[in-house]
């Protein structure tokens, strides 16, 4: 029986009698996170708040602690972004780290007593773990340079993991192999940003929801991905009654339900509709003409950029612009080229994108298309559009998070209470790990780039390290890792907190042969055997959420905080626990070269931790102020990572990571307060918070008398993009007969490595399900509940026909969630990416459906 | 789940409150089976309905009867265990003027997660009939709403319920006692 | 699982040995007095002693004066029908359809 289910009968028959008797019982005043409520053994529940583990939404929850285990969770009232709301995920939370299969030993594959790629897993301890993995890593470095080592991060890091494996990574190893899963995720979300207004994330926040007159929803099923959100805009649909909702998917889902105007389109082709919509505005008059004279550049994009293949591919030997090298060895120009324009070029590049063409191109009616341009065009009404993964993966991704910019710009609907683009992101600490701290290959904190010298000089002077210590290209981005694992060009390979043997594209072709490679030595550390746990050399027991003490970033800039609850099981440990004691391993002349380290002669003889993290900033504040800072929550509280290296270890991390930020737009309060807010939304200056960025009267960064200013360009503007339909790089043809879009259901989470070890969940939806037209179904002999057989070029999969429920695909698509690891849907995926993000487009592939 | 209503909370009397333990109520038994004390007469325990079920919803119970298990499976209607049955302890669907297979519905009780504002719809994304529905609504996830003409208490919303909130019961307009 | 609540009403000044002795049933938790004793206490199924057995004994424990319950949740396993407060024992949800 449900711990939960019999606490909440409990606290019912508690209350009911309490009330019979007229008297207050703690019980109650438990629930609100106020105090403790007596329980079994006499023990104590003892309530915190901390962030929810799964989605970027960001929900704070409060966390019942009771005789050393998390015992279960609820909303958190108190919350802004939730307001004591709870999706089921977040309602299970407290199970999710208690699944039977915990790793707890480190596991390595021997054979007779020795590693061996072809052994056994055999339990070790963490010191014969860090043996091996520094034996690996010193003989990589030493015959082949810090580019033959690489790790693959995760934005469900917390903001101290990820900014000491930066640190390890960039400043230590001198490697900048070291990208995020959320470079599946959001990518193109980031250099969309990055294109149009040269700072990342978005401007708005969530409480646009409460005031704003519409909603669009470009490729994103919120209603069961942000069901929190979800129900806000619900809230504020029902309560006022001019309000319309817009859904724009290549297939039906629950968000439909609310929509008052649904529509289905072709994928690839919302290119062409935002052109449509451009166009429509410019025709109908609707331009905001002051606001793009004064804040918008006009700009043409190259077009023949590739679709991020292998360069041996054949839809790559021709593009001029894909950045691969070219006959010459040089690269072929930068797929992010473009040159400046004006309005009146942008007028007839759009102009070709007429209602009547981009309906039969779409396959959207056209009165619905116009009804969605009307209202970008109506200048009474405040808009506010939403995506998630429809737009981010997709080889035109980062275009098509300019197109939708170029919509909100040319009506100046952006930067204001109730209206605005929004992006959102699928992983908890996307936003405040992967994008702020800068953890891909390109990146360094605080929006900084690897390839520019200044921000680089930057970072080495906070960082304590000699000029040159950075590398200055671009490391291994996700895809180009499987790749080079696959080539024997990485041999040695670190992935923690994410499960890319499930969840990265074309695992058949790419990723299972890049991890079995004799020549590459794989570690995972994860809390679960999952696929990828299996597919590696060394398995390392990582702790999770509340068994360590973090930080993540929701998808609205409010950084949040938590407290470590719980001790994690048998040897598990946390991700920082590792990065900062492998890196004892090092010496410094192990891994920098001589000439390096003579311009910083005092580092001689230290290992990485003296210089990353024992560097008198990190180590700043002592292990007392552990509790001195949370004394208010938990009284005599410690953290595990104090205990062992004597130090307030995130806290140092954070003050210094935080001097990356302050001054520049990415500022962050002190570390202190965070333990006590919900969370604040950057930048927080004079302990103020911003909601609305880049609007005089928002944002303290823009002055009296400027209105508006996109201050991430130096001139203050932001860009308006030309950038043309193009066909995806494989559609439907003769033999294989269907797209196929994957994707993620309300009661699982990403690979389920959690979410189907809590038997409540696995048991409302245990398999992924093959959504599939009754026509199409019919059309091939196929019955609901059948088991069928999936082909593309590049496998196969077998699952269930489901032609009902809650995904209706239109003719000739099917859906896939891939949750699931029985399945592996990925082995279907192509690996084509976004060639200006890297991302990969998991939405669209040719398959056939047969019977199995 | 019954979530008793708490007023009035001192009514001592409503209840039989501690004059022992009640007995079980009888358990559910093939569809189209006779009222218990008939079914008990005629069934002989053979279990060919049991072997005739597809779906795995009828389990023998441990005296040998044939119970409906929803928490394995849902029924079809498929009236393979009328067929089977040589005793007519379930009677023959094939007779004229056959009553429904059972007269119930399903109720959701107050443990329904929807019911403590956490985002669950798994019981209406099974029910093929459209008996449950959740409407959006203000202040909170939409909740459950349970059409009784709609249900044919096929069981289907129930075992994969995660919380177990949901339960069968009689029709409301089904007669008082036997 | 069965789950229920009760108010007692005690002597306040005997309240710490009604406690103790309440507390020595296995399944039985009290959670807090009213000033002029009325003791909060919750009974659950526990190992070897199903509630409805521990409503009886807690009855005989010398420092009850009175007994009321204020809430009630039980339901048989296997997922059969619950057993609902108000219906008797004799027509069952179940009974009632059939017949």
């Amino acid at each position: 029986m449900s711990i939960n289910r019999r606490d909440f009968i409990k606290t019912q028959a508690i209350a009911a009698a309490a009330a019979t008797a007229g008297i207050s019982v703690p019980a109650i005043a438990a629930k609100k996170g106020e105090a403790p409520a007596p329980a079994e053994n006499g023990s104590v529940v003892r309530w915190d708040k901390a962030p929810c583990r799964f989605c970027g939404t960001g929900c704070s929850v409060l966390v019942g602690v009771q005789n050393g285990r998390v015992v279960a969770t609820q909303g958190d009232p108190d919350a802004a972004v939730n307001r004591g709301l709870n999706c089921i995920k977040g309602y299970f939370l407290s199970k999710i780290m208690y699944g039977e299969d915990r790793l707890t030993r480190p596991l390595l594959r021997m054979k007779d007593g020795k590693y061996s790629k072809d052994g056994e897993f055999t339990p070790i301890s963490w010191n014969q773990a860090f043996d091996i993995m520094a034996e690996k890593w010193k003989a990589s470095l030493k015959a082949e340079g810090p580019g033959s080592i690489a790790m693959f991060g995760s934005g469900q890091w917390t903001i101290f993991e990820g900014y000491a494996a930066s640190k390890l990574m960039k400043a230590g190893f001198r490697s900048n192999n070291l990208d995020p899963n959320a470079r599946h995720c959001m990518a193109s979300a980031v250099t969309g940003f990055m294109r149009t207004f040269g700072m990342d994330e978005p401007m708005g926040c969530y409480d646009d929801i409460e005031q704003s007159d519409a909603f669009v929803l470009w490729g994103s099923n919120m209603a069961e991905m942000h069901p929190i959100l979800w129900t806000r805009i619900t809230d504020r649909r029902l309560t006022k009654t001019d309000v319309q909702v817009h859904v724009l998917s290549t297939f039906e889902h629950r968000s439909f339900e609310l929509a008052d105007n649904g529509m289905i389109f072709v994928p690839n082709t919302d290119l062409a509709i935002l052109n449509y919509i451009c166009n429509h505005i410019i025709q109908s008059g609707k331009v905001n003409q002051e606001f793009i004279k004064k804040n918008v550049n006009f700009k043409i994009g190259e077009t023949d950029i590739g679709y991020g293949l292998r360069p041996a591919h054949a839809l790559e030997k021709d593009a001029k612009f894909n950045g691969y090298p070219g006959a010459d060895g040089k690269p072929k120009n930068n797929p992010s080229d473009a040159r400046p324009s004006s309005f009146e070029e942008f007028k007839k590049f759009v102009s070709e994108y007429t209602l009547e063409k981009v309906s039969k191109l779409s396959g959207v009616p056209a009165e619905r298309l116009k009804k969605l341009a009307e209202l970008y065009a109506d200048p009474n009404k405040k808009v506010v559009s939403f995506w998630t993964m429809g737009f981010n993966q997709h080889t035109r991704g980062t275009w098509v998070n300019n197109m939708i910019y170029n919509v909100h710009l040319l009506v100046g609907k952006i930067s204001t209470p109730g209206s605005g683009p929004f992006s959102l992101t699928g992983q908890p600490s996307a936003c405040g790990t992967a994008r702020e701290v800068g953890t891909f290959a390109h990146r360094l904190p605080a929006d900084m780039l690897v390839t520019n010298p200044e921000h680089r000089k930057h970072a080495e002077e906070i960082w304590q390290l000699p000029e040159g210590t950075i590398p200055d290209k671009i490391g291994l981005h996700a895809v180009a890792q499987s790749r080079a694992l696959k080539d024997s060009k990485l041999k040695c390979y670190w992935t923690s907190t994410t499960n890319n043997m499930q969840a990265g594209p074309n695992v058949n072709q790419e990723i299972y042969p890049g991890w079995r490679n004799p020549a590459a030595f794989v570690v995972v550390s994860d809390v679960y055997p999952t696929v990828s746990a299996l597919a590696a050399d060394l398995i390392l027991p990582a702790a999770m959420w509340t068994e360590k003490e973090g930080a993540f970033g929701n998808a609205e800039r409010r950084t949040q905080v938590w407290r470590q609850q719980v001790k994690a099981p048998g040897e598990a440990k946390s991700d920082l626990w590792q990065f900062m004691e492998f890196s004892k391993r090092f010496k410094v002349e192990e891994v920098w070269p001589a000439e390096l380290l003579a311009k910083k002669p005092e580092y001689k003889g230290k290992t990485l931790f003296d210089v990353l993290y024992a560097n008198k900033v990190v180590n700043k504040f002592p292990k007392s102020d552990v509790q001195k800072v949370n004394e208010h929550a938990i009284k005599g509280y410690t953290n595990d990572e104090a205990e062992v290296f004597g130090f307030y270890v995130q806290k140092g991390l954070f003050e210094e990571y935080a001097q990356f930020g302050r001054g520049h737009g990415h500022d962050l309060a002190p570390f202190d307060v965070y333990h006590k807010a919900r969370g604040l939304r950057w930048p927080v200056v004079d302990g103020k918070e911003t909601l609305w960025r880049y609007r005089e009267g928002y944002d303290p960064y823009v002055k009296a008398g400027e209105g508006v200013k996109f201050y991430g360009h130096k001139d203050g503007k932001a860009v308006i993009f030309a950038l043309p339909y193009q066909d995806p790089p494989e559609k439907p043809d003769a033999e294989f007969d269907m797209w196929l879009c994957t994707g993620r259901v309300l009661e699982h989470w990403h690979t389920g490595s959690m979410t189907r070890r809590v038997p409540e969940l696995h048991k409302a939806v245990p398999e992924a399900q093959i959504f599939m037209h009754p026509d199409d179904a019919k059309k091939r002999g196929l019955q609901r509940g059948m088991v069928v057989k999936v082909l593309s070029r590049r496998g196969e999969m077998v699952g269930r026909i489901e032609t009902k429920g809650r995904n209706k695909p239109p003719v000739g698509l099917i859906f896939v969630p891939f949750f699931d690891e029985s399945k592996l849907v990925n082995k279907l995926t192509l690996d084509a990416t976004c060639p200006i993000s890297k991302q990969t487009d998991f939405k669209k592939c040719a398959v056939k459906v047969v019977r199995a | 789940m019954h979530l008793k209503d708490p007023e009035p909370l001192m009514d001592v009397s409503r209840r039989r409150f501690l004059g022992g333990r009640a007995p079980l109520p009888a358990p559910f038994r093939p569809p189209w089976s006779l009222s218990e004390p008939l079914f008990l007469d005629r069934c002989s325990r053979c279990g060919d309905c049991v072997k005739a079920c597809p779906t795995g919803l009828l389990q023998r119970s441990e005296d040998g009867h044939p119970v409906a298990d929803f928490m394995q499976a849902a029924c079809t209607f498929c009236g393979d265990c009328s067929r089977a049955c040589p005793t007519g302890a379930i009677a023959p669907i094939d007779a004229a003027g056959m009553p429904s297979p059972w007269s119930f519905v399903i109720a959701i009780g107050e443990g329904c997660l929807a019911h403590q504002n956490v985002e669950c719809r798994v019981c209406g994304e099974l029910c093929d009939d459209g008996a449950i529905r959740f409407r959006p609504r203000l202040g909170g996830v939409p909740l459950p709403e349970v059409d009784d003409a709609a249900c044919t208490g096929c069981g289907a919303c129930i075992a994969p319920c995660p919380v177990v909130a949901i339960q069968r019961v009689a029709t409301p307009t089904a007669p008082e006692g036997p | 699982m069965n789950i229920v609540s009760l108010v007692l009403r005690i002597k306040p000044e005997t309240r710490a040995e009604a406690e103790a002795a309440l507390c020595a049933f296995p399944g039985v938790e009290c959670h807090g007095m009213s000033e002029d004793g009325k003791l909060v206490v919750t009974v659950e199924d526990a190992e070897g002693a199903a509630m409805s057995d521990t409503l009886i004994a807690l009855h005989r424990v010398p420092q009850v004066l009175a007994a009321t319950l204020a809430y009630e949740h039980t339901n048989v396993p296997s997922g059969d029908a619950p057993l609902s407060n108000q219906a008797q024992a004799a027509h069952s949800p179940c009974e009632e359809a059939q017949s």
